[in-house]
């Protein structure tokens, strides 16, 4: 798994900057889906969205594992032990449920998804503290 | 309120102790989640109204995958989250994933594991695959992958280890619990077959009674 994973997040950072949330997600469709054809031993089920026990395949997320959340311009995806976010702006981050960040993206415009929702929290509430910084530099925590 | 949202409130009155985060889904028919900390112990709950519940011990290596165990009720996944919380048990998922996962753990590939028990690579991949295993066969893999299976029964009065006949020439150990509780006839009967040196009867029962209340741990 961790060869599989790591295969994974370094053919994304390798791929990116992405500049769009579909061109992100779609890039690590593609890129899980080669890793665990080539690694895995396991065929892909194109029904394992709609099944609950592992085949030992990962898969990536789908729209049934999205979560609700207020940010308008990050759309995150819970599943077993991590979530990964998605921004509009092609960023991504991947954590895991004790919150480490295993895999942090930026977009092509140079914001994170930390960016993106402080951003957010910014417009719903203007007198709120915090800024919309960007950094220049992405890769793994 | 929903399956899962009843699983919360039971917890929550059951272990007021616990740490429990409950998300929702974006869509409708969306996966909720419950998250359940106590004691260290982390526990990953899945529900959506199509699929039935998932539960995970979530690992470093937990990953993309789903979960470990899958139940259908309310009343199921009540007991097994009992189990869980209140035993030092952790899920288990399929043996042809676990196996996978072991001989990923172990570094070796399919290729490699194949030519060690001198047959082809799908052959392993198939084995990876299938929903159910021959207890020989598994001792095989594992064997070869520099280990050895013990499989375990458990039950309220104690917990039963059979041991790998080539790990340790086909002794039949039982480690008894604390508790004070009366041995079953299934368990008494197990006694009696190991006392009496009937090794391949007393695995057998223990097969079944394996069956119909223990897990399997492979170590």
């Amino acid at each position: 798994m961790r060869e599989r994973l790591a295969r994974v997040f370094e053919a994304l950072r390798e791929a990116s900057p992405f500049a769009s949330l579909d061109e992100a997600r779609t890039t690590l469709e593609r890129i899980m889906r080669q890793v665990e054809d080539e690694l895995s031993g396991v065929p892909e089920d194109p029904d394992a969205d709609t099944k609950t026990v592992s085949d030992g395949r990962m898969y990536p997320p789908t729209d049934r594992r999205e979560l609700k959340t207020d940010c308008r311009s990050v759309r995150t995806f819970r599943q077993t032990a991590h979530r990964t976010s998605f921004g509009i702006n092609g960023a991504i981050r991947v954590e895991r449920i004790d919150g480490t960040t295993v895999l942090d993206l930026f977009g092509k415009d140079g914001r994170s998804i930390d960016d993106l929702r402080r951003e957010n929290v910014n417009e719903q509430n203007p007198k709120a503290e915090g800024t919309s910084g960007s950094r220049v530099s992405g890769g793994e925590a | 309120m929903n399956k899962i949202q009843k699983l919360k409130a039971h917890l929550d009155l059951e272990y007021p102790e616990a740490k429990l985060e409950l998300s929702a889904p974006a869509h409708k028919d969306g996966a909720w989640w419950l998250d359940v900390v106590l004691n260290g112990k982390h526990l990953v709950i899945e529900w959506s109204p199509s699929t039935k519940f998932g539960v995970t011990t979530p690992n470093s290596n937990s990953f993309a995958e789903n979960a470990d165990e899958a139940y259908s009720s309310l009343a199921e996944i009540k007991k097994r989250v009992d189990q869980l919380l209140v035993n030092d048990e952790r899920t288990s998922p399929p043996v042809a994933v676990l196996l996978a996962r072991l001989r990923e753990r172990r570094g070796i590939t399919q290729k490699q594991l194949a030519s060690k028990l001198g047959v082809r690579q799908a052959s392993i991949s198939g084995l990876e695959r299938r929903e159910d295993v021959q207890l020989s066969t598994l001792r095989k893999v594992v064997h070869a992958l520099g280990g050895c299976v013990q499989i375990y029964a458990r039950f309220p009065e104690g917990r039963f280890a059979l041991e790998d006949p080539l790990c340790k020439s086909g002794v039949v150990d039982i480690e008894d619990d604390d508790s004070e509780g009366p041995l079953s006839s299934e368990i008494e009967a197990f006694v009696q077959l190991k006392s009496c040196g009937k090794i391949e009867q007393a695995l057998n029962l223990a097969d079944r009674i394996k069956k119909n209340h223990s897990v399997i741990e492979l170590v």
